[in-house]
């Protein structure tokens, strides 16, 4: 996930802190730990993040949860994602970083670890189209966290619109799918999510999560 | 892609409904504030009194709400540091501290004048299409007034990039090309100072002053301006009062018409150029920040453990021994392993109530939700009933009730639906037998320290800096023993070279002499003890070496039931002054302070506090503070304290006054953290009104969970 930091908001009002964060003490690492948050906000380049090379077959023969891929476009790196939790129609996807996805039957609804996450969503009505493929237009309702600490909701008006039903192939997954395009809007800020529908879940999508990090790519592939 | 940004200027701001027990609606959207968490307003271009402003002129804008500004501006030997506070939606306030290098008015033996203002600005109308902003502002109102000036200013856009203002200023601000006046300006000083002077505003002279600002592109803009401000003080020419400038013109005043030019850095920090009053070339540099608006807002932490499938186990599991405390060493662990403290736990088949420390998460319901998703995944599925009570320094905080099936069912449903179903009450008689790890509780740091104090004339700046150990040691859960010693290695905290006098008992005014004598200081060296005497009672017994200059006995109850937003309180202290070495030593110097606490959480962040009592001097009196807290942990507040000690009594000053700020570190990094930094800026160190510093003071700790506090940002508690 995308971090933004600001190097010198951190040094104008932490710069007393890091004092304290210096130095010894018996909490050992987790004191270290703040100073050297510190020390990288203030000296890191910004450089990109190369991700370990992931030895895709080995993975997929040695484990059987489900697993996806995840693709940042903003930051052009592809992480895998495994499943870790089922609960109902509800999964959740750890990354080896353990930032999280929420689903619901495919449909991207919250996210943890990413700074500016994506809180909760309330999408049912937009839902009950796209995995039943049908057109129409629905509201969805997407909550963040403010800078101090309140939750916010953003609703915006989307359309449901019908694409291409074409054969789809990822990984152990072997199917027709059907495309189902979201076109939202809040007034300010406007989307496209794009979702290849199977059997009334979401094998592939283009979901987008917030202004900051945009849209990111998950395809199944392995249910 | 995004479509242009909407003005922020139309929202409404809708207190968010987040009260407990309230289970209608639960899956509904709560009640949002229709505000862009993601559009970080624009900072609007400074002026050189670090407002909203032309060149030195004012015009009507304000800041968005909680924007928080510093200006450092300079020309002609006046140096103006302003920190600005955007207090409430249309009103700004505003602390500088200015330097008037070779500025010499009557009795003044020193080079540079020192010089304190507080300013206020509110819009009394916000720009439409046909109509200006309109705004009035008191400049430098409590005080000497050598700043002292009222105006009334309206400003308006044309297309994107222009926009014009014109204004009339009284005072300082129509003291160059007055069209009239409107009655006499008094001159003399109120009081000793201090004291708002009611008795100037809006009489005397008044002249018009305006200016244009254009915006050229995103980064630069450019400004002229025509000042009413005769600068007559500076000239020598104010010679009526007591401000005159005995020595040679700061700066000759050729024109009156100023020139600026902006930059913006992407940041909203912005950096100027001016040319000044014909001659004079000025520089500002204004730093910008917005606690409302965080670097990462959710959090930069690892994402919580989701809530597990419950796993079962044999029937009467709750009576096998062996069983539980694998259970309990198991949460232990799990705990830990979200920086969570277990303390202790009492287990049935159906239910399981939680005594936890948190020392990590400054978002109390974060450290609940991952504390509950830790409980869901350890406990055997017959347990229904989760009860979480957060202690403090070994005292029961609330007892905060979930209910497992809620849980699961909820976790991917918006904060507000769990919150309508959690329960907050009283601990009492409810929570668990503390449960001794190895080791007891202790922690210790050597770290180095930097103490800032400002605004004595013979040196604004004074910077202490050196070594500090600090240790902590509970000798049982809710019993302490703590101690800080610092090493000075270097400062000039003790350089007062001013006798300052005072009427009172010295019960502060020695501070230079503190610094001076104790190189290596044992800044505090306590016991101490917080209890629960009973039903939303807390106590908290200090003794021993409380604090730099007093050691003694403090002792202090509140009464806070975990709904109310009303607490009260009453401490009581009996010390002695400490020797000026600090160390064990003790002065003769002994009095019993005492103060009854009204403290009531206002609403949208303000939260109000009245202490009654007898000071260190033995004078009686009243501290009325109010503070606008973010549920990040930002704090800005301001105080006032009166006493029975008459103005010529307390000296200088008239009464103790002061503006705080706290920063907390989370918000800086994007990582959990408890730790934040408090900045003081007391209007002077005298006697009057003086409180005794004693640490862990009961109120800002035991407000964190109850469900007011809970309530502010319980949008964490899935987090």
């Amino acid at each position: 996930m995308k971090i933004l930091f600001t190097p010198l908001r951190v040094a104008a009002f932490g710069a007393v802190l890091t004092l304290g964060a210096c130095g010894l003490s018996s909490e050992g690492r987790q004191a270290d730990s703040i100073g050297a948050s510190i020390a990288a906000k203030l000296f890191k380049k910004k450089s990109a993040e190369v991700a370990e090379p992931v030895d895709l077959v080995q993975i997929m023969a040695t484990t059987s949860e489900p697993l996806a891929l995840l693709v940042m476009e903003s930051q052009q790196i592809t992480v895998l994602i495994r499943e870790v939790s089922k609960n109902g129609s509800f999964s959740t996807f750890h990354s080896d970083e353990r930032q999280a996805l929420n689903f619901d039957k495919g449909v991207l609804i919250a996210t943890r670890g990413g700074g500016s996450d994506l809180m909760s969503s309330q999408i049912a009505p937009s839902m009950r189209l796209i995995l039943s493929e049908r057109e129409g237009s629905a509201q969805r309702v997407m909550t963040y966290l403010t800078g101090d600490g309140r939750s916010i909701d953003m609703p915006f008006d989307c359309k449901v619109l019908r694409g291409k039903r074409e054969p789809f192939e990822s990984g152990d997954i072997k199917t027709t799918t059907q495309l189902m395009v979201e076109q939202c809007s809040d007034g300010t800020y406007e989307f496209a999510n794009t979702y290849l529908v199977s059997g009334g879940q979401v094998l592939s999508s283009r979901q987008w999560i917030n202004p900051d990090i945009g849209s990111v790519l998950v395809q199944m592939i392995r249910k | 892609m995004p479509l242009p940004q909407r003005a922020l200027s139309s929202w409404i701001p809708l207190r968010s409904a987040l009260m407990l027990g309230v289970a209608a609606a639960a899956i509904a959207p709560s009640a949002a504030l229709s505000e862009d968490p993601f559009a970080v307003p624009r900072a609007q271009s400074q002026n050189l009194y670090g407002l909203p402003g032309l060149i030195d002129m004012p015009t009507a804008d304000i800041e968005a709400d909680g924007q928080l500004t510093t200006s450092f501006g300079h020309f002609a030997g006046t140096t103006r540091s302003t920190l600005s506070f955007q207090v409430l939606p249309k009103l700004t306030g505003s602390f500088r501290y200015s330097a008037l290098k070779g500025y010499r008015p009557n009795n003044y033996d020193l080079d540079t004048y020192y010089d304190r203002s507080f300013d206020l600005r509110y819009q009394i109308l916000e720009e439409t299409d046909q109509l200006p902003a309109l705004a009035v502002g008191l400049q430098d109102f409590i005080g000497t007034g050598i700043y002292g000036g009222e105006y009334l200013v309206a400003t308006k856009g044309f297309g994107d990039k222009l926009r014009v203002t014109a204004g009339l200023g009284w005072g300082r601000l129509g003291s160059n090309g007055a069209i009239g006046a409107t009655g006499t300006r008094p001159i003399g000083v109120l009081g000793e100072g201090g004291i708002p002077t009611y008795d100037r505003w809006f009489r005397g002279d008044v002249a018009p002053f305006g200016g244009v600002s254009y915006q050229v592109n995103d980064r630069l803009s450019f400004k002229a301006e025509y000042s009413s401000d005769g600068y007559l003080a500076e000239r020598g020419l104010n010679g009526r009062d007591n401000f005159g400038n005995l020595d040679p013109a700061l700066f000759e005043r050729k024109s009156s018409w100023n020139f600026g030019i902006d930059y913006r850095f992407k940041n909203g920090n912005q950096i100027s150029i001016y040319s000044l009053y014909g001659g004079e070339i000025g520089a500002q540099l204004s730093l910008s920040a917005n606690p409302r608006y965080a670097p990462l807002p959710s959090g930069a932490e690892k994402a919580p453990f989701p809530i597990a499938q419950r796993r079962y186990a044999d029937l009467g599991w709750d009576l096998d021994q062996t069983t539980t405390d694998k259970i309990r060493s198991n949460l232990r662990s799990a705990l830990a392993s979200d920086g969570l403290i277990y303390e202790g736990m009492t287990l049935t088949a159906t239910k399981a109530t939680l005594r936890l420390r948190n020392p990590k998460y400054n978002a109390e319901p974060q450290a609940i939700g991952r504390a509950a998703r830790q409980m869901a995944r350890v406990l055997p599925g017959s347990v229904e009933v989760f009860e979480i009570i957060p202690t403090l320094k070994g005292a029961a905080g609330s007892a905060i009730t979930l209910n497992r099936s809620d849980l699961e069912r909820l976790e991917h449903a918006p904060a507000s639906a769990l919150l309508a179903v959690t329960s907050v009450a009283d601990s009492a008689g409810s929570v668990p037998a503390f449960e001794a790890d190895s080791k007891p509780q202790h922690s210790w740091s050597l770290a180095p320290y930097v103490t800032v104090s400002v605004f004595d004339p013979d040196n604004p700046v004074r910077i202490d800096a050196g070594l500090r150990l600090k240790g902590s040691y509970f000798i049982a859960p809710n019993l302490e023993l703590s101690g800080s010693v610092a090493q000075k290695l270097l400062g000039n905290l003790d350089s007062v070279s001013r006798e300052i006098p005072s009427e009172l008992p010295r019960v502060r005014t020695d501070y230079a002499e503190y610094s001076r004598q104790g190189e290596t200081a044992i800044e505090h060296l306590t016991l101490s003890h917080f209890g629960r005497p009973g039903t939303d009672l807390y106590s908290r017994v200090t003794a021993g070496y409380l604090e730099t200059m007093y050691a003694g006995l403090s002792g202090e109850v509140l009464w806070k039931p975990v709904h109310s937003r009303l607490a009260l309180g009453a401490e009581m202290n009996y010390v002695r002054q400490r020797d000026f070495d600090q160390k064990f030593g003790l002065q003769d110097y002994a009095v019993t302070t005492g103060h009854l606490s009204a403290y009531y959480d206002l609403g949208n962040g303000f939260h109000g506090q009245i202490d009654a009592g007898r000071y260190l001097a033995g004078d009686l009196g009243a501290t009325v503070s109010v503070d606008r807290e973010f549920s990040n942990g930002w704090r800005v507040g301001a105080y006032a304290t009166f006493t029975d000690v008459s103005a010529e009594e307390f000296g200088e000053g008239s009464f103790d006054k002061g503006v705080r700020l706290t920063v907390p570190l989370s918000w800086a990094l994007g990582q959990p953290s408890r730790k934040s930094n408090t900045l003081l800026l007391q209007s002077l160190t005298r006697d009057g009104g003086a409180r005794l510093n004693v640490r862990d003071r009961l109120y800002q700790r035991v407000r964190d969970y109850h469900s007011p506090e809970l309530a502010k940002e319980w949008g964490r508690v899935w987090r």
